[in-house]
């Protein structure tokens, strides 16, 4: 899956594009809106991540336009500006995430590896699983080897995020985003404090953990390796 | 006052225009009324002659040719100022008794003018010529009354056409030349903005007219206008006076980095300070930049209706795990479980209560008891979060909402000093505000959410 990279700073451009491939992504760099327009729209991309500010054609009306035309690929954005308005408007123009600059690279990658593989089967589901942990979506119920786990609503919105995107690692931020719809930085440890809740339920009383800890990255959920 | 611009002015043309329109319609009317007269008379016309023609032939089929010849020498007598015409020929074409120079009069109804009668007047006659036993009898009458009617309707049309002229130009002239006077008016103070002088505002003058009803928009507009520019000018003053210390912390720490690796020491631990310190000035300055974004209205235009009781029991939720683990207990009390809703956005507020929640935390020891409450007030809903801890001296509690202004005993904890700045602001934006006072012991922070008459519903009563 390639990438498309639409960032007319070079000193950014060369930045992202390295660590991408050091994580073994393809990425294609073009500097200008109305390129990415027509790259976009011709080529078949795993994600987009597109500046706001472009010449040529500016990176919100380029995001409509390829909406317009029926373009799906996820789009994350960056932008310089975040201010309090720009993250809903980037949403409403048809952009899937937002991101801040400057922004830590493994928050990115993170990012981008969340929209790579959407979870687009998973809204058919009705259960997930990894390893013996089972989660009924609809009876919103957990049990792990067989034993049901008594969680709280939001323990359980926690472990079905980390469990949709089984594997991958999500960023503190981004688990205050879609689980507790902060779009803040807590001065305290609420997504520690939660995670190490929900790992005493779901991990200490059992032999294998799954949730695991990426230092100064997030967390991940998946059996041991 | 100028001529030409009276002239251009809109109450001038209205007047022009609505006096054109008034003279258009008294103008078809005169018109449509002379059409009708014009039509009756002249069915009453046409009737007439028939009768006098009728009436005239009785005679002769009562008494013969020498009554017909008496009688029409009595109309023509009767008829001495040629208001009807007669002619009357014997069966062999001889002239018997007529008022007119003959000519050809045509058989049945005609219309002839005076002229070719030899009746030197601008009218003309309806003739009816027709066979009485074996002569011939033509009866006519002139339509002078019609022309009579034409004269008055137009003369009096033309006079009170005049009239009507004048007097909207004289109306139009005086309203022009009032109207000019409040615009001039409204330059005025426009040029004195545009000089900078951002207090200037239009004077009202009370009169209830739709002029004072858009200067009263406009005034409004001018108070957004020179607060955001207030608020324009008070972040250029922080990020200027305030971010400058970080800004000369990073610069030490990179340089001492570089002359640490000059001399081959290890340089990481510096590099990741100056990662960091650059990630505080970055933070500090998205929330100078958020704080006035939000004083200056942003997101307004996306409130909607928000329940404050859900919204708090949510967070209260979120943070009393949080309040456990650093050693305090966290409780929220609401009055009953009935939505308490005010038009809103629900991001910022989650960010206000949070953040009040986790100074309490911070700021309280161990063991310290957090209380989250909404009570309803005067016109208003009121969110508490208050602590038995160390609180907040009592004159410290107005300058602690300004920008930067950390409390001496919290210098060193982290954080830029601008979360309450930004709770206050998110308050202000709702209609409210942020009220700090001392809860004995302890700090009790009140956010103000202002329900206006109809976009707040309480369900519950205090």
């Amino acid at each position: 899956m390639r990438i498309l990279l639409v960032e007319d700073d070079h000193q950014t451009a060369d930045y992202i594009r390295n660590g991408f491939s050091q994580s073994g992504l393809a990425c294609d760099v073009v500097d200008d809106g109305r390129e990415a327009m027509l790259r976009a729209a011709d080529e078949d991309f795993g994600v987009a991540v597109v500046d706001r500010m472009l010449p040529g054609l500016d990176g919100l009306s380029l995001v409509k336009s390829l909406r317009a035309a029926g373009v799906s690929t996820p789009v994350l954005f960056l932008t310089s500006i975040g201010g309090v308005d720009d993250r809903v408007e980037g949403l409403e123009a048809g952009g899937d995430d937002y991101l801040v600059k400057p922004f830590a690279f493994s928050e990115l990658l993170a990012r981008v590896n969340a929209l790579l593989r959407r979870p687009a089967a998973i809204a058919e589901k009705s259960r997930l699983h990894v390893h013996d942990l089972e989660m009924d979506l609809i009876r919103r119920r957990v049990t792990r080897a067989g034993q049901d786990i008594d969680l709280q609503p939001k323990e359980f919105t926690l472990l079905e995020t980390l469990m949709e995107h089984e594997g991958r690692v999500l960023t503190k931020t981004m688990l205050l985003e879609r689980v507790w719809n902060f779009h803040f930085d807590p001065k305290t440890s609420v997504v520690e404090t939660h995670i190490s809740r929900l790992r005493s339920k779901i991990d200490k009383p059992f032999d294998a953990p799954l949730l695991h800890t990426v230092r100064n990255l997030g967390y991940s959920l998946h059996a041991p390796r | 006052m100028r001529l030409a611009r009276l002239i251009y002015s809109t109450p001038f043309r209205i007047a022009v225009i609505i006096t054109l329109m008034a003279i258009g319609a008294f103008l078809a009317s005169a018109a449509l009324a002379y059409m009708i007269l014009r039509t009756d008379l002249d069915a009453a016309r046409t009737r007439g002659v028939s009768e006098l023609h009728y009436a005239i032939a009785q005679s002769y089929i009562e008494g013969g040719e020498d009554s017909l010849a008496d009688s029409v020498h009595a109309n023509i007598l009767a008829a001495a100022r040629k208001e009807n015409v007669f002619r009357l020929l014997a069966p062999d074409g001889r002239v018997l008794a007529t008022n007119v120079n003959g000519f050809d009069i045509p058989p049945g109804f005609s219309d002839v003018p005076a002229r070719r009668l030899g009746i030197d007047r601008g009218v003309s006659y309806r003739i009816l010529n027709s066979r009485v036993g074996d002569y011939e009898l033509a009866v006519g009458s002139s339509n002078a009354d019609i022309e009579i009617v034409r004269e008055t309707i137009f003369k009096s049309f033309g006079w009170a056409a005049a009239g009507m002229i004048l007097l909207s130009l004289a109306g139009g002239a005086y309203l022009a030349a009032k109207t000019q006077r409040r615009l001039d008016q409204m330059q005025r103070t426009f040029d004195e903005i545009s000089l900078g002088h951002l207090g200037a505002r239009l004077p009202i003058r009370n009169q209830k007219d739709d002029v004072d009803v858009l200067w009263r928009n406009v005034n409004a507009a001018l108070d957004r206008l020179s607060h955001l520019v207030e608020g324009m000018r008070q972040v250029s003053n922080d990020i200027a006076h305030d971010l400058k210390t970080p800004l000369n912390r990073l610069r030490i720490t990179i340089e001492t980095a570089l002359l640490h690796n000059e001399k081959g020491q290890p340089v990481t631990e510096l590099l990741e300070r100056a990662a960091s310190e650059s990630d505080h000035i970055n933070e500090t300055f998205a929330a100078l930049l958020a704080i006035a974004q939000i004083e200056a209205g942003a997101r307004k235009a996306r409130f909607g209706m928000i329940d404050l009781r859900a919204i708090l029991f949510d967070i209260a939720d979120v943070y009393a795990n949080v309040a456990e683990d650093a050693g305090d207990v966290l409780d929220y009390a609401m009055s009953d479980d009935a939505p308490v809703e005010v038009q809103g956005d629900r991001e910022l507020v989650t960010q206000a209560l949070a953040n009040l929640i986790e100074n309490a935390i911070r700021h309280c020891p161990p063991g310290s008891h957090i209380n989250c409450s909404i009570e309803m007030r005067d016109g208003g809903v009121a969110v508490i979060v208050a602590d038995d801890g160390p609180g907040i001296p009592a004159d410290e509690c107005e300058k602690v909402r300004e920008r930067f202004y950390r409390l001496e005993k919290s210098r060193t904890t982290p954080g830029s000093g601008l979360g309450l700045s930004l709770v206050n602001a998110i308050a202000e934006l709702h209609g409210g505000g942020l009220v700090l006072e001392d809860n004995r012991p302890g700090l009790s922070a009140t956010l103000l959410f202002s329900r206006g008459a109809d976009t707040a519903v309480a369900h519950t009563e205090e």
